[in-house]
Parts: structure tokens; sequence; C-alpha cells
């Protein structure tokens, strides 16, 4: 609260340099009631005789901060009143159509884990009619939520794969056997890699991914490899819960 | 005669800080007091070409404001204000630009535009904001006719989403979140009225687009403010149908291998995955 204080009284002495610092040494040289001098008087002492007239008691109360409008005595009572009067500069942001321009992104195609014999290959994703994750009944092809971020940029990034799918093991039908420790990779459409070690493995009950942070587009940078997993329920045909591999960058 | 009459003023000053102190302090504990919520307002600037000075109340609360420029959300109480609109670095005795008397109804969330009206004079438009979450995978999409120009459509893709839009009216609608080519025509179709932009409108975003400037000064283009954070994750990630016996060795092996894996993962992953393993038995 201090430090824009001042700042206001000394932009408030630069502007009405004569008077305001007029005022100031007033106070200064004429300790009423033993304060310590105020802020401007050191700044800005030019000789009395420049001084305007003061007038005391012809001030607004203490809201008006603003430069080169202000009569000059308000100078004083924002000094002397600091932490009630500043106001906080308005932060303002470009708001030109630029700022939707789209931004080319490394997508991920494919993930190789040693550990499990897992090499899959990798598609972007949204979701289906149902609000789901949508995922092609391919077993054996992985999905990459493509509105969340990339797997190594900042968020959390989610990859997923089938456990089973019309009879064929699913590429991910191991997962829950990751190791912690392990570090696996992923390859992106620039032909880049990136290497990932895991940190976590957990079982979490469904529908836990939709508010749990697994789809977090900021914070700390993670990618998650998801799949089922849990007991299967035969009413609904779908497990109960999903396995969770959380890594990060290597 | 001088000193007396400033240590005068500095005893009033001394006075009006207790005076302050009371009120506020009172007014924190009379938590019953119905006073309107303040509006928390972003101010747009589309007033194209016009560095400008904003003025609240008699107050120069944004100085040297650059068009196509926002703040952020801004708490302004709630009633009537005046706004005046000086060019940057003109006298507050400067008879303003524009001069517009803005009501902010109370907890009012909203825009406060600053733009050419049908008329092409400068004109104040407040709309208010929808900033309610969009369904995963997609973005809303808020145009807002803030220009002087006739009314018109606005194409994504070159399909029309939005058939007509009225000079000092807004229209919305969730679009797939994604990149598009944006055109905007007049009603009949043809030429594009502004040059055919593309954007990407973000999972998850509610993307406000300012149509700005003037058809007849061949100035017509776009502002645009986009807000985040809006997102809703997708509902369930279902990846089996139990037609295999996979997981190997069934269910119970797997939940006992991640308890062995959050073992070596330390302490915090055991209670997870023991929390899991009560769950799931």
């Amino acid at each position: 609260m201090r430090r824009p204080a001042v700042a206001v009284a000394l932009g408030m002495a630069l502007i009405g340099a004569t008077a305001i610092g007029a005022v100031a040494a007033g106070i200064g040289g004429a300790p009423a009631d033993g304060e310590p001098p105020t802020a401007p008087s050191s700044v800005a002492a030019p000789p009395a005789t420049t001084a305007p007239p003061v007038r005391v008691g012809t001030t607004t109360p203490p809201v008006t901060t603003t430069p080169g409008t202000a009569p000059s005595t308000t100078a004083t009572t924002i000094a002397a009143t600091a932490t009630t009067t500043t106001i906080a500069p308005i932060v303002t942001h470009a708001a030109t159509i630029d700022l939707l321009a789209p931004v080319a992104i490394a997508a991920p195609v494919a993930v190789q884990v040693p550990a499990l014999d897992i090499d899959g290959p990798v598609t972007p994703t949204g979701v289906n009619e149902l609000g789901e994750l949508a995922v092609p009944p391919d077993a054996r092809t992985l999905v990459w939520w493509q509105f969340g971020p990339t797997p190594g940029a900042p968020g959390s990034a989610v990859i997923a794969g089938h456990l089973n799918w019309r009879g064929v093991e699913g590429v991910f039908s191991d997962l829950a056997d990751m190791p912690v420790g392990a570090t696996f990779t992923v390859t992106y459409d620039d032909d880049s890699q990136r290497a990932f070690v895991v940190r976590t493995v957990e079982l979490v009950d469904k529908p836990a991914v939709a508010v749990d942070g697994t789809f977090a587009k900021d914070g700390e940078t993670v990618l998650r490899l998801v799949t089922c997993g849990g007991e299967f329920d035969s009413s609904t045909r779908h497990y109960r819960s999903n396995v969770i591999v959380t890594a990060v960058p290597a | 005669m001088a000193s007396s009459s400033i240590g005068q003023f500095r005893s009033w000053l001394v006075a009006l800080g207790v005076v302050v102190a009371v009120v506020g302090g009172s007014s924190a504990v009379d938590a019953q007091a119905p006073e309107p919520a303040p509006g928390t307002i972003r101010v747009v600037h589309g007033l194209r070409g016009l560095v400008a000075d904003i003025y609240l109340d008699g107050t120069l609360v944004l100085p040297t404001f650059q068009p196509e420029r926002a703040t952020d959300p801004l708490s302004i109480p709630a009633g009537d204000h005046l706004v005046e609109i000086r060019s940057a670095g003109a006298a507050s005795t400067e008879t303003p630009l524009l001069t517009q008397t803005v009501t902010v109804p109370a907890g009012f969330q909203g825009s406060l535009v600053a733009h050419l009206g049908a008329d092409g004079n400068p004109t104040l438009t407040a709309y208010a904001d929808d900033l309610t979450a969009v369904p995963a995978g997609e973005s809303r999409l808020v145009v807002r006719h803030t220009a002087a120009a006739e009314d018109v459509a606005v194409l994504l893709n070159q399909q029309a989403t939005f058939d007509d839009v009225e000079a000092e009216t807004e229209a919305s609608s969730i679009v797939g979140a994604g990149p598009y080519e944006v055109s905007v025509t007049g009603l009949a179709g043809g030429a594009p009225l502004a040059a055919p932009q593309n954007v990407q409108y973000a999972d998850g975003t509610a993307n406000f687009m300012y149509l700005i400037g003037s058809q007849a000064d061949g100035t017509l283009g776009w502002a645009a403010v986009s807000i985040g954070n809006l997102q809703t994750a997708p509902a369930m990630i279902q990846t089996g149908d139990g037609s295999t016996t996979s997981p190997p060795g069934g269910h119970a092996t797997t939940i006992a291998l991640i308890a062995v894996t959050a073992a070596i993962a330390g302490a915090g992953a055991l209670v997870v995955s023991r929390r899991r393993l009560a769950t799931v038995r």
C-alpha cells in the first residue's frame, strides 16, 4: 500500500511542482504535532517566494487522484492519508483479431513404452455424442485429447487407449502394470521425440476424470495415460474404473 | 500566520483520517447493509485510430487508452456514471468527444464498448457477457455489431453462422473448437465487407468478436476479446468392453499390482491405492 501512495504523491509533486512543494515544505517546517515530515517535502522544495496562496479548507475529501486536475492542496491530502486514495493502474490487453490467430503445436503421433512392449499410433480426438472422450472402435489405436495441451506443454495432456475391444487385446491392456519410474517416449508430428518418466499409477472410480484435473489446461506439466480397469459392470458393459498413469517430462 | 493555518489544515486532515476510518469500520461491521453489488465490467476500445483518455465521473481512470485494447474486469459501483472520452492528453476542461451516462445494474457482468454507432458517431454500448461453461470440445462465439455499417451476415468457413446481425446488436452461438475462416458480408451475401480472418476458437473459451470501424470510410474490421477457463472436461473415458480377459489374471491381480507399484512409489501413492483397493472390494 505504501509504495503506490508515494508514487502518487511524487507524481503530483512533479506535475504541480511549485504549489505542492510549497505546501509540503510548509508542513515539513512546522510539525505541529510532532509527526515526521511527509514524503514530498524532501522531493520538491522550491523557494517560498514562488508559492501561490494555499486555499486551506476548501479542498475536497481525498477521492481525486488525477494528475493535473486536482487543486494543489489535494496532493498534500494524498500524502497525509496515503492508504485511502490510490487508484491501481488499470491493465489493458490487446483486443485485436490477432489474438485468435491459430497457433501450431506439435501433436503426438505415437507412444512407445519399452517396459510394457507398447508401441501404438496416436490420433487426435474430441468428444462423442455423449460428451465422453471419443475413442475409435480400434483396439490398437491411442487417442490424444486434442483440446488439451500436447504432451510436454503446461497442463495435463491425456492419451487414452483400449483395455480391450471386440475381442482384441487393447494397446493399453497392460497399462496397470506400468512400473513407477519407468520411462517411455512420445513421438510428435514434427518427428521430434520426448521422454517421460512415470510418477504414479492409480485406479480411480469413474467418472473421476471429468472433475479431478485429468483434463487441466494449465498448471503442472504432466502426461496422463488412461485406460479402463477394475471390475467390469456387465449391466452397463463398461469397467467401473480408470487406470491413470501420470508421467512428467524426463 | 501561514504556518498556523497549515497546522490547522493538518489537524483537519488527521480528523478526516479518523472519520474515514470510523466510517470504513462501521460499514465493515454492518454486513447486513443492503449495498448493491458492484458491476464487473471490461472496457473495450473500439474507436479505431483514437488514443483516448477515459474519464469516469470526472476522474481520468484510463489515460492513453490505445484503440483495439480492452481492460481486465473493473469493479464499478452500481448506479449511474458519467463517462467522458477525450483525445489522449487533452485538458480535462476540453469538450469531450463523447459524454454519456452509463447505468450499471447491481452485479452486472459485462463489457462496455466505445465504438462508432450505426450513424457514424462515437457511442458507448454495454453488453452482458455470458461466461457460463461451454460443452467439452466447443467454444462460444459472440458477434457484436459495433460498427458504422449495414446489418451483416457472419460466415464461418463460408457457412452463415449468423445470417442477420443488426447494427448495435449481438448474436451468440456455440461452435466446435478449432480453426475457422471468418468473413462478414451484407445480408445479400456478395463480397466480404472486411478482410476474412483465420482464427482459432479454443475449447472452453468465450470469444467476443467486435465488428468495428466504418463501412463508408473503408475501415471496417474486427476486434476480439477471448475469455478462457470455461471448459467442460469429457464426461468419461470408456476404453473397454470386457471382451477379453485382460487385464491378465483378472481384476484382483491388476489391483494388487497397482498396490505394489504404489508401495515402490511412496507413501502418498500407497494411500491412494489402498483407498481404491478398499473401494473396489
